[in-house]
């Protein structure tokens, strides 16, 4: 993943993500050209921001996950030896998205039925699980029923995260 | 002569990739458990342990062309009660080249298992062998 400083002679076109507050946290831009790589970010101005530790460590573990589920896009058919397909694209950058709206990072792991799991553990064995589809999002606790989001709602999935590591 | 049916105490094992192990919880994700054409697994059958466990070495051993992500991890067992127990549906279904291979499917119709029961068949496991790095 590259990481490129800017400077006045910086060129690149890229879509803005804009990573918690505005104003006070780094911004994301990911390259819109396919050519350069699927995505990069640029932690603007980072040596002149101080940020909290926390915020730094949250930044650490976006860009490992985000790293973890760009990896899922080389995983093959049949990777699982149990007839899995490849990861789409779409879900490969929805995930990513959500990723990035996030205030507290997941693990992140792949299913053989086109989805991923980001999941969240608390060590009195809680547990938060949210299954992206390319069309929907469910969010598993246990001793609960299946909430389904539209993936796109990502105010709505934030809200639960937080409640549950807030807590 | 193996019976065409797996009793409740008879164990299965289940390979867990590095991909669905995770390091922080030293715990495998339910995700191991949720795949569209059911769970693949390897009933012990006339087998000891040990046996069961090597022959899952070999055959899933490092490749030069499987990534480190899609080794094997670890060797999860359960036995077919606990499975029957979480109301999953476990039978065997040897294959030409496989004479152990069994299936856990959510129910005798439904071949991809819930992500609750998923996640139940994740924490009942036992892990059978673990493969350092």
């Amino acid at each position: 993943m590259e990481n490129y400083p800017i400077n006045n002679s910086t060129s690149i076109e890229c879509e803005v993500k804009d990573c918690g507050d505005s104003g006070s946290s780094p911004t994301y831009f990911r390259s819109i050209n396919p050519d350069i790589a699927h995505f990069f970010y640029i932690q603007w101005d980072i040596n002149s921001t101080i940020l909290p530790n926390a915020e730094k460590y949250v930044l650490r573990d976006l860009e490992k996950n985000i790293e973890r589920v760009v990896s899922f896009l080389k995983l093959p058919t049949n990777w699982n030896e149990n007839g899995a397909e490849r990861f789409s694209n779409k879900l490969i950058d929805l995930t990513i998205d959500i990723l990035y709206s996030l205030s507290y990072q997941p693990e992140v792991f792949p299913t053989g039925s086109d989805s991923i799991i980001l999941e969240y553990s608390k060590p009195d064995g809680e547990y938060l699980g949210i299954e992206v589809f390319e069309n929907k999002v469910n969010v598993f606790r246990p001793s609960a029923e299946i909430k389904i989001l539209d993936p796109q709602d990502t105010h709505e999935l934030s809200k639960i995260i937080n409640e549950f590591n807030d807590k | 002569m193996i019976s065409d049916i797996i009793s409740n105490d008879e164990r299965l094992y289940r390979v867990i990739r590095f991909l669905w192990w995770n390091a922080k919880r030293r715990e495998v994700s339910p995700a191991a458990f949720i795949e569209k054409n059911g769970v693949s697994v390897d009933r012990i059958g006339d087998r000891t342990e040990d046996e069961v466990i090597a022959n899952l070495k070999f055959r899933f051993r490092k490749k030069p062309h499987i990534s480190f992500d899609m080794s094997l991890k670890a060797i999860a067992s359960i036995t077919a009660g606990e499975c029957r127990e979480l109301d999953a549906h476990v039978f065997y279904s040897r294959t030409k080249r496989q004479l152990y291979h069994s299936s856990i499917w959510d129910s005798e119709t439904v071949k991809e298992i819930s992500y609750p029961k998923a996640f139940s068949l994740s924490r009942k496991i036992h892990l059978a062998a673990e493969v350092l790095p």
